[in-house]
Order: structure tokens, then C-alpha cells, then sequence
């Protein structure tokens, strides 16, 4: 449900953008999470969708990259990145000595295509 | 034409959340941001916090919730200062909800300000309201595989409060398990062991609680 808080900061951040760099027209919005930040695609897609649709981000495709979650294991001493997402246990020697180091970032815009 | 503009999304609730905080500051108002599913025992804790350092401590309450006042009438019946903020259908409080409130406080005579978020074990974690800690609370017929399935929520908390430990023979609630995997996602979690209803284990819970403070009183320069 947050998604909608989300892309609404969104749609305000793009609008600041439009007015200071004179563009009318969005046609893509690339952004990025961390798989383990609490955005779920789906629920994101559909408040873009429902939001933008009568603003300059109307025709604009979203494109979100997941970024993937990195643990480091105290026992084997190896960094991997965790595909499965189970921060809890590490895939080469089952140890249970895990830190995820890396997975939470929040949602952030990085490009946007404009005419 | 493509234009660069990394930024984060919720940059504009962090700014506010960071003016609430200056603001609280500015006041020496140690604010806790209480967070945990439906039914675990968020009111109940406040309660208990209440009614243990009242004599102490002047404290206020904001109960969050998606619709009704119930929470805020019990916590009323203790006479002290709450607002009830109905999110309307937002599944998660946030800072601008926060600063709303401002007015219905007097902050001057305030040294504790309890938000109890709304219940939801996701969404509250991703918003920072311009609180000095984050505090989360399990109970055991939840289960103990609850930090390995919402692991964002034990990362960004200072605490974890177990609650309902009365009720672990029932449940197979795994306590080594839930302890283990919340410490191997943030091993910086204080993890205290309660029971709200049994009356167990809140001590620790408040000296934890009245040493942040006493801190916090120390470096926001108040005596």
C-alpha cells in the first residue's frame, strides 16, 4: 500500500524536474530498490499507472531494477550475493553466521527519458 | 533525451522527518516510533510504559491507526496527552503526519513522545517520522520465522521486544531461532524477552528505555 506514497513522492520529484529543465514529456522513469526495501514491483506498477495517468508521465513506461541482496559469512569469510533472498544462512558452507550487508536501499530515481 | 537525476524517493519525507527531529531536539522531547504487526501489543506496551514511568517521566502518545479511536480512548483513561491520527487506508505513519500533530501538544512539558505505528510488520519501516529510535515488538504466536520473512523492519529497529513469552510453550514459539536470525540481520538489535499480560521482563525493557533518554538528555544539552 506505501507504493502509492511512493510514486506520488515520485510524480512530485519529476514535476520539479520538468519545470526546471522545460521538458513536457516523460517517456521512461528508471528506477532502483533494494530487493530486501519493502517495494513490491506489481503494487508499484499499478500506482504509477493509476497516478501518472493524467499528468506528463501519462505515456511513460517504469523500468525498476532490484538490486541484489549481499550477505558476508563469518564462518567461510566469503561475501555472496543471495539470490534465494534467506539472509539467515550462507549458501557455500550452511553456516549461520551471517551479516547482509547490502539490500535495503530505498527506492531511488535514476533517469529519466523526456522530450 | 535522457536526464540523470539520481534521488531518492522518499527524500521529501526524510526532509521533514529530519525537521520533526530538529524540532524534538530543539524541545529535548525523546520520541520512540513503535512498530509491529496487528495484535502484537503495541497499545498494550505503551500502557505499560505509562503506568511505570509516569511519575517520572512526562509523557505524550500518538496512536496510529488506519480508522477508529479505540487505541487513543484506552490510552486517554491513563489522562495522558494522545492523538489519534487515522491514516484513512495508509497502511504506514509518516513524517508530514507527524508534524500535524504539533499543535495538539505542549511539547514544553513533554519528555517522552510514544508513536504507536500502524499495525503492519512492512511499510512502517521505510518511513522515518524524526524519531530518536525505532522499536519493534514480536510476539510469539506470530511465529519465529518473522525476521527471515520481514527482515527490513528487525534491520532499521533499535529493539526488539518479544512479547506474550507467557503464551511460547503453546505456540512452538522458537525462541533461539527468532533471536538468531533478528541478530544475524542486525546485529546491533537489543532483543528483550516480555510478557505485557504476566508482567514479565519490562524491566529491562524500561531501563533501556530511561537510559536512551537520560542519554539523550545529556547530548541535547538538557540537565
Amino acid at each position: 500500500m506505501h507504493e502509492l506514497s511512493l510514486i506520488q513522492s515520485l510524480l512530485t520529484i519529476i514535476e520539479a524536474q520538468a519545470e526546471k529543465e522545460k521538458f513536457t514529456r516523460v517517456n521512461q522513469v528508471a528506477l532502483s530498490c533494494g530487493r530486501l526495501s519493502a517495494v513490491e514491483p506489481s503494487a508499484l506498477a499499478f500506482a504509477f499507472k493509476t497516478l501518472a495517468q493524467f499528468g506528463i508521465c501519462a505515456d511513460a513506461e517504469l523500468k525498476l531494477t532490484i538490486l541484489p541482496m549481499k550477505i558476508h559469512c563469518f564462518t567461510c569469510n566469503r561475501e555472496f550475493i543471495d539470490e534465494d533472498a534467506d539472509p539467515t544462512s550462507c549458501p557455500h558452507c550452511r553456516g549461520d553466521q551471517v551479516v547482509v550487508t547490502e539490500g535495503w536501499q530505498e527506492l531511488q530515481l535514476l533517469e529519466l527519458d523526456v522530450d | 533525451m535522457k536526464i540523470n537525476v539520481v534521488t531518492n524517493i522518499l527524500d521529501a519525507n526524510n526532509r521533514i522527518a529530519n525537521e520533526n527531529r530538529a524540532f524534538f531536539d530543539e524541545k529535548k522531547v525523546f520520541v520512540i516510533n513503535l512498530m509491529s504487526s496487528p495484535g502484537a501489543g503495541k497499545t498494550s506496551l505503551v500502557e505499560k510504559t505509562i503506568i511505570a514511568l509516569r511519575q517520572r517521566l512526562r509523557i505524550g502518545v500518538i496512536e496510529g491507526d488506519i480508522q477508529d479511536s479505540y487505541d487513543a480512548e484506552r490510552i486517554a483513561q491513563l489522562d495522558i496527552p494522545v492523538v489519534q491520527i487515522n491514516t484513512g487506508g495508509a497502511c504506514h505513519l509518516d513524517g508530514n503526519m507527524i508534524k500535524e500533530t504539533f499543535p495538539s501538544f505542549d511539547f514544553d512539558n513533554l519528555d517522552l513522545l510514544i508513536t504507536e505505528n500502524v499495525g503492519n510488520l512492512v511499510c512502517p519501516a521505510e518511513f522515518k517520522i524524526g524519531e530518536n529510535a525505532k522499536i519493534m515488538i514480536l510476539s510469539t504466536p506470530e511465529g519465529a520465522d518473522k525476521p527471515a520473512k520481514y527482515p527490513l523492519m528487525f534491520a532499521e529497529s533499535s529493539v526488539l521486544l518479544i512479547n506474550k513469552m507467557d503464551l511460547a510453550p503453546y505456540v512452538d514459539f522458537d525462541l533461539e531461532k527468532a533471536r538468531h536470525d533478528a541478530l544475524a540481520i542486525n546485529p546491533k538489535l537489543e532483543i528483550f524477552e516480555i510478557s505485557c499480560k504476566a508482567q514479565t521482563g519490562l524491566d529491562k525493557w524500561l531501563d533501556w528505555l530511561t537510559q536512551a533518554i537520560e542519554t539523550f538528555r545529556k547530548t541535547a544539552g538538557k540537565g
